[in-house]
């Protein structure tokens, strides 16, 4: 008989993720917005470069964290994680070039392209829980 | 295909989690198979055969 409280690696590879994602996420609008607020007034171009590398930074640090759960994941869920992000990359795609149409010919306003990956993983994380990932 | 994976789970008292850290594998994987909405690779089934000490065709049961 086993009664161990741990959970096997693709498991605990998930819930780790998880953690990182909120603060990763959330570091990203906190920094996003500190930087717009601090841009503007430095004066020196090598400045605000350094500015923007912080979002940039969050930003490969997720998509890092993505490729790093996916990888400890095992065979069933690889194939589930695959298919949710080949339909949330689909569905991001589609919805960006539907806002581009008026976006161009309307004059409506433009989508930031720094969004898209951050509209991914909340589009992502809804067709994992709609899809039952969390079974 | 059908299996009696939760019955030799069962007959030795462990939960999904113990299968699933076993085996390497979430416990979602294993709630899956032992429901019957996945079928386990060749190498997985074998992994689950030797942990278990039986043969694959004593727990996997093809159903045309």
């Amino acid at each position: 008989m086993i009664r161990e409280n741990k959970l096997s690696p693709p498991d605990a590879a998930m819930r780790r993720f998880l953690f990182v994602q909120f603060a990763v996420l959330g570091g990203f609008a906190g920094v996003m917005l500190a930087t717009n607020a601090v841009i503007p007034s430095a004066p020196m171009v090598w400045q605000r470069w350094l500015f923007a590398a912080g979002p940039v930074a969050l930003l490969l640090v997720w998509a890092w964290e993505f490729f790093r759960v996916i990888r400890a994941q095992d065979e069933m869920m690889q194939a589930m994680h695959l298919r949710t992000i080949a339909v949330a990359a689909g569905l991001v795609l589609l919805g960006a070039s539907l806002w581009g149409i008026p976006a161009r010919l309307l004059a409506a306003p433009e989508l930031p392209a720094f969004l898209l990956l951050p509209i991914f993983a909340v589009v992502y994380g809804v067709l994992w829980a709609a899809t039952g990932g969390r079974r | 295909m059908r299996n009696t994976l939760r019955e030799q789970r069962e007959a030795r008292d462990w939960t999904q989690a113990d299968l699933a850290m076993h085996l390497g594998v979430s416990r979602q994987t294993v709630n899956a198979l032992e429901a019957g909405r996945y079928d386990p690779s060749l190498p997985l089934a074998f992994k689950i055969a030797l942990l278990l000490g039986k043969r694959i065709e004593e727990i996997f049961l093809y159903e045309a």
